[in-house]
């Protein structure tokens, strides 16, 4: 039986052509995939670092301080505007007065007070600053510490702590003020 | 068994954040005018290999404002190196696109 053919140059110059363009994109295809990023994130930066401060507390007779000394330091760090503050409103129950207060959770359940509790909604903080006093040898002595709670432990939060050694006057303060906006040279946000 | 051309962002997010973190806390932008409140975004691409260590860091679209484009590409160099891969993704290296947007 005759077979007969329907490849007439013009359809053949069209077959060859279609298999031509088949190929150019599936290699574009491949080529797209290959070039293709496996990860694409946004970060959104130039927004002033948050900062939580927890109000501090006082052993012994430092105690009779710590009111003037929790509003002055909270005032003085907001008023420099270097900082966006979150309103005490949102702070945890448990507030940490030393890192050894923090608890790291265990299979996804608390232990305690964690980074993440002033890290995520509602504080959303990018610092924290705690600490506590106490009156050793006529002195005032602040044990103060900043930590960036994003971090995820302790040991690489802590940016700053420091004992600070003063008489009962504005000198702690001082010095505690100006070791907080330290941490305003570095401002990033991120948004998922 | 996962799909090798997911994306690393989508399978193993927990990197992701962390990357991210990272990265953005390494960025610095006191160096950008401060009379500037925002600008089109600086995209930086870039390369993580299996250790962590980041590569051919290229800014594939400037935002037009040079302490910005250099800030960006700067916080993908300090960051290296970044944690390993997750032993889970398949290849030796990921690609990587980060958007950097200047909001104040």
């Amino acid at each position: 039986m005759k077979r007969v053919s329907f490849a007439t140059p013009t359809r053949t110059v069209g077959l060859r052509f279609a298999a031509t363009a088949a190929i150019a994109l599936m290699g574009a295809a491949v080529f797209a995939q290959r070039d293709r990023p496996d990860m694409i994130a946004e970060i959104i930066g130039g927004a002033l670092p948050s900062i939580a401060i927890t109000d501090m507390r006082g052993s012994g007779g430092a105690q009779d301080f710590m009111g003037t000394f929790n509003e002055t330091l909270y005032g003085e760090v907001k008023s420099s505007g270097q900082l966006k503050m979150i309103g005490k409103t949102f702070y945890p129950l448990q507030l940490p007065q030393q890192p050894a207060d923090f608890k790291a959770p265990t299979n996804g359940r608390s232990n305690g007070p964690w980074l993440t509790d002033w890290s995520q909604p509602p504080v959303t903080a990018n610092y924290l600053a705690f600490g506590y006093t106490a009156v050793r040898d006529g002195k005032l002595v602040l044990f103060g510490w900043l930590f960036n709670v994003g971090q995820p432990d302790t040991a690489s939060a802590q940016v700053i702590g420091k004992l600070y050694f003063s008489t009962l006057d504005e000198t702690v303060r001082g010095r505690w003020l100006a070791n907080s906006r330290r941490i305003s040279s570095r401002s990033s946000d991120v948004r998922a | 068994m996962s799909d090798p051309a997911s994306s690393l962002g989508t399978r193993f997010g927990e990197y992701e954040a962390r990357m991210r973190q990272i990265i953005a806390s390494k960025w610095q932008t006191n160096d950008v005018d401060r009379n500037l409140k925002t600008a089109p975004v600086a995209i930086v691409t870039f390369e993580i290999m299996r250790d962590g260590t980041i590569r051919n860091v290229k800014l594939t679209q400037s935002s037009g404002v040079f302490a910005l484009d250099t800030s960006s590409q700067r916080a993908v160099l300090d960051a290296s190196p970044l944690p390993p891969l997750p032993n889970q993704f398949e290849r030796d290296s990921a690609r990587v696109e980060i958007l950097f947007q200047l909001k104040r």
